[in-house]
């Protein structure tokens, strides 16, 4: 018990200091960019203190998100409060599982679009307007992690035949980086959760 | 009465309650235990009490859980 109020301490320290300074880090790595930034014996000690905090605060941030996987009281306590949920009594508790579960489907419905939509790709014809055509990738394209049937031979000709010219870009209708498209999903499933919970 | 297996229309007469040991909203709620926007929900029909919230509001007001929640007739 003694062991899991302190790690349970810990846990909460660490969220406010991420809390507090996350703010400041973000902001500054807007100004300064990280990867020009180099280490040499010129250094002043605020840039290189700068840089050892910048380091020690990502690898807090690192732990704390995989503690956030573990341990649910953590998860149940940070989340709560990020997403403003609150379930003060039984009722809201009621509207939280109800929420909960029409997010879930929506969420759901949600992936299985961007899932479709992953798998299709605009041809497009510079110096001509409108779309030329599209390709429906192979599932075996779209997962694996060679390059795209395009830059074979094989797929240029399979271009040629859908577009009718020999100039041609592709645009995948998903063109969203990773971390945006992380970020979407995130964004629809807390906002889904909010809509939901008052509409019940 | 009626087929058993067709959705109760539980009402109550809360308000009375409420407005006879001349208490508001946020008071009652905050002697039974839940928000003021439950204890509306109860008062408007909108929502239905747990048996042991139910029981709490019968026991704080003094009288008989029936007396308090009751089904109406069609």
């Amino acid at each position: 018990m003694t062991n899991t109020n302190l790690f349970s301490k810990i846990q909460i320290f660490i969220s406010k200091l991420l809390l507090f300074t996350s703010p400041l880090i973000i902001t500054t790595i807007f100004f300064i960019d990280p990867g020009k930034t180099q280490v040499t014996n010129n250094s002043s000690m605020l840039a290189i203190s700068g840089l050892i905090l910048f380091l020690l605060w990502f690898i807090l941030l690192i732990c704390f998100v995989f503690s956030l996987l573990f341990s649910k009281s953590t998860r149940t306590w940070i989340l709560t409060k990020l997403t403003c949920s609150s379930e003060n009594d039984e009722r809201e508790l009621q509207i939280s599982g109800k929420a909960s579960k029409a997010t879930f489907l929506s969420t759901i419905s949600f992936l299985l679009v961007l899932f479709i939509l992953s798998f299709i790709s605009i041809i497009h014809s510079p110096g001509e307007k409108g779309m030329r055509g599209f390709i429906i990738k192979k599932i075996s394209q779209t997962t694996s992690l060679k390059s795209t049937e395009l830059a074979t031979e094989k797929g240029k000709a399979k271009a040629q035949i859908y577009s009718g010219t020999k100039n041609y870009d592709e645009f995948s209708v998903l063109s969203l980086s990773k971390s945006n498209l992380i970020l979407l999903i995130l964004l629809f499933h807390i906002a889904s959760y909010h809509i939901n919970r008052r509409r019940y | 009465m009626g087929s058993l297996l067709s959705k109760l229309l539980i009402h109550n007469n809360l308000v009375v309650c409420r407005a006879e040991t001349k208490l508001t909203q946020q008071q009652l709620a905050e002697h039974i235990g839940v928000t003021r926007l439950t204890v509306i929900a109860i008062e408007k029909g909108n929502y239905n009490p747990s048996l042991e919230l139910a029981f709490r509001i019968a026991i704080f007001f003094k009288k008989d859980i029936q007396n308090i929640f009751f089904i109406q007739n069609n």
